[in-house]
């Protein structure tokens, strides 16, 4: 078994583990290389078929790739997706101009919000990673959130020898995160060997690419020639710019990952 | 291409934060962003930067300079990828340290000089034995603070060799350090000319990674179960032995016997593959349930010998109920006698006490209804692992160690 093996193995174990505990599951898929990595490793763990819907926060301001992409590999993988949309906020005109950290907080986190109460869902599935900010560091795979969303990180449970014990209160809603041990660099080499199908913002285009993508105003391209797989795996070898770089919401002061987290972002 | 995870631990103040921001940066790990946030740091004195913010992420670690929950941290040397867990020093964070000290493959043991041994440090090591993490590098950090000298660092590494001694660990290297100045991690310091090994990281880069064993004894565990049109298939990851298409097993709790007669997604997997096996004779198996060895087959007993840490503030009495999670069950069972304990302050061995208090480490027998499960095989011992839960809450970690 090699390293990409040893990655997948633990992650549909925690793919089954989660769907095992909770049957309200959702799968959240922003339609980035994480995210579909990981719906690509539930396809594989329930032989083809997911048997719990697959959400789509839209906050309205996706790129329009992304929206194309979600069309057309929905239906090749027979997906039941829900779109998440915080409509009372997107009517009042709310968007990241003023203040990203509210516009995330309402368009993304409050959508959710209202998505799992519609649909009784009891756990998520995402796709972040321990590697991708120092906060999400700090995270665990079965990872509990009080109704209010919030994210108690300074008393998170024992977590250990992957015996995941998790037990659900009212009103709790557990947030699973079975990509958590996974690199940046571990993931395009996994996409690369599996041929997952990403959307092309992420090779380079005119001397610039993302490498981390969400809301169009709130991305900013990195300066790349890295237009196939093979030159993306071989420029993070050496890079010494970070993943979210250009996210904007990272930016607005040190902390507002934390906070933003802390009040159930992902 | 497999990182290797270190997990640093240590008493707070003893330098861990501040040696693993060192290591990231000497080694050129770190990415611009954190690079100008070092740089514009630097510690009340002015006399080096500080590093320790590198690994602090939290606004609470921030402001009190202390670690409140661990993090996993990529790096990587000319040689080889790592990745580093950062552990809390205060023993109030213990869970999150468990948390940590869980993935690791080899531990650094961080001690200040001027310091020596604290209650924490041996904590940690009880832990560490009991995890199975036995390779232990030792830094003796702060050099600085005793002019570099030979005569010191010789007396402290006896002392902290000597107090750790009832605690069974393979300790491989020990290294003078300052992290705060950079002396021993990444190139030999001129200020220690009497010292005649080689740098920390060149030691890491060196170390050979644990042989794995392969056991054979075949150790399935139904995770779930799927329909998938007609068919009932068995879902979860094989976490030992083999599996192919035709091969007899026996599963349990019915002890009988069956055949594989499909296996998805190929028609055969080898040990951490998750597999989707379809049986030939129709058993109810459900979660919980075993697909085993025939001839190789772990233990059956209503009663159990543990070692255990006990981690809830409730103390653990005899005769009352817990509930036991192991990779191969999740069983109700209550402790009838406590063979013995360690007390953490004194290191006392205390015979048959009554209760077990926490941050001790017993042993302890367990009785129940149901049969336990475990492994007298060496190379499976690890699947002996457990945890202890009452109201959902982790009160103890262990392992089994045979019957009473």
């Amino acid at each position: 078994m090699d390293y990409l093996d040893s990655l997948e193995s633990k992650t549909i174990y925690i793919i089954r583990e989660a769907y095992a505990q909770f049957r309200k599951l959702g799968l959240l898929w922003s339609i980035g290389k994480d995210s579909t990595t990981l719906l690509w490793m539930a396809r594989k763990a329930f032989f083809g078929k997911i048997p719990f819907p697959i959400i789509h926060i839209d906050t309205g301001y996706k790129f329009t790739e992304i929206y194309k992409f979600r069309q057309m590999y929905a239906k090749e993988w027979m997906l039941d997706v829900i779109i998440s949309k915080n409509f009372r906020q997107l009517e009042k005109g709310l968007c990241p101009k003023n203040n990203k950290f509210r516009c995330c907080n309402a368009l993304k986190t409050e959508a959710l919000k209202q998505t799992l109460l519609k649909h009784g869902l009891k756990a998520l599935l995402l796709g972040i990673r321990r590697d991708e900010h120092g906060v999400r560091a700090k995270e665990r795979y079965f990872s509990p959130r009080n109704q209010n969303f919030k994210w108690d990180y300074l008393h998170q449970p024992i977590e250990l020898w992957d015996l995941f014990s998790s037990s659900i209160k009212e009103k709790e809603h557990f947030r699973i995160h079975p990509l958590l041990h996974w690199r940046e660099i571990d993931i395009w080499r996994y996409i690369k060997r599996e041929k997952i199908p990403v959307v092309g913002l992420y090779f380079s285009r005119f001397g610039k690419r993302y490498r981390s993508i969400g809301c169009e105003p709130c991305c900013k391209a990195v300066r790349s020639k890295a237009d196939t797989i093979n030159k993306i795996i071989k420029e993070l070898s050496t890079t010494k710019i970070s993943e979210r770089y250009g996210r904007a919401q990272d930016k607005e002061d040190p902390n507002t990952m934390q906070k933003l987290r802390s009040l159930g972002y992902m | 291409m497999n990182p290797l995870k270190i997990v640093f631990i240590g008493d707070h103040d003893h330098g861990k934060s501040t040696l693993i921001g060192r290591l990231l940066y000497d080694t050129g790990s770190l990415n611009r962003e954190k690079l100008s946030e070092l740089l514009a740091s630097s510690n009340k004195y002015k006399t080096y930067l500080n590093y320790s913010i590198v690994t602090d992420q939290l606004l609470e670690e921030r402001r009190t300079g202390n670690t409140i929950d661990s993090a996993h941290i990529p790096f990587k040397t000319r040689k080889k990828e790592y990745i580093i867990i950062d552990t809390p020093g205060h023993l109030e964070f213990i869970n999150s340290m468990i948390s940590g000290m869980g993935y690791a493959d080899i531990a650094v043991l961080v001690i200040d000089v001027t310091k020596g041994v604290t209650i924490k440090t041996r904590l940690e090591l009880l832990l560490l034995s009991l995890m199975g993490i036995d390779k232990i590098i030792l830094a003796v950090n702060k050099m600085d603070k005793v002019d570099f000298l030979s005569k010191i660092y010789e007396q402290a590494k006896k002392q902290i060799l000597g107090q750790l001694s009832p605690i069974p660990f393979k300790y491989t290297a020990a290294f003078p350090i300052s992290a705060a100045y950079g002396d021993n991690i990444s190139k030999l310091s001129p200020r220690t000319k009497w010292y005649a090994g080689c740098s920390l990281v060149k030691a890491l880069d060196d170390l050979k990674p644990s042989r794995q064993y392969n056991p054979r004894a075949l150790r399935f565990p139904v995770q779930d179960v799927y329909t998938l049109g007609k068919i009932k298939v068995l879902a979860g990851i094989i976490i030992s032995g083999s599996i192919g298409k035709g091969r007899e097993v026996i599963v349990f709790p019915y002890f009988k016997r069956s055949k594989v007669e499909l296996l998805k997604p190929g028609a055969s997997a080898k040990t951490h593959e998750n597999v989707g096996l379809v049986l030939a004779t129709n058993i109810p198996a459900k979660r919980g349930d075993l697909v085993l060895d025939i001839n190789k087959q772990p233990v059956f007993s209503r009663s159990v010998s543990a070692k255990i840490f006990w981690l809830s503030n409730k103390p653990l009495r005899i005769d009352k109920n817990y509930t036991i999670k192991t990779v191969f069950q999740k069983i109700n069972c209550a402790a009838c006698s406590i063979t013995n304990k360690i007390q953490p302050n004194s290191f006392n061995l205390i015979e048959k006490p009554d209760s077990v208090l926490r941050n001790e480490y017993a042993t302890i027998n367990l009785k129940s209804d149901n049969l336990f499960v475990y492994e007298t095989f060496n190379s499976l011992k690890h699947l002996n692992r457990l945890l202890l839960i009452n109201n959902n809450e982790i009160t103890g970690i262990g392992f089994i160690i045979s019957h009473p």
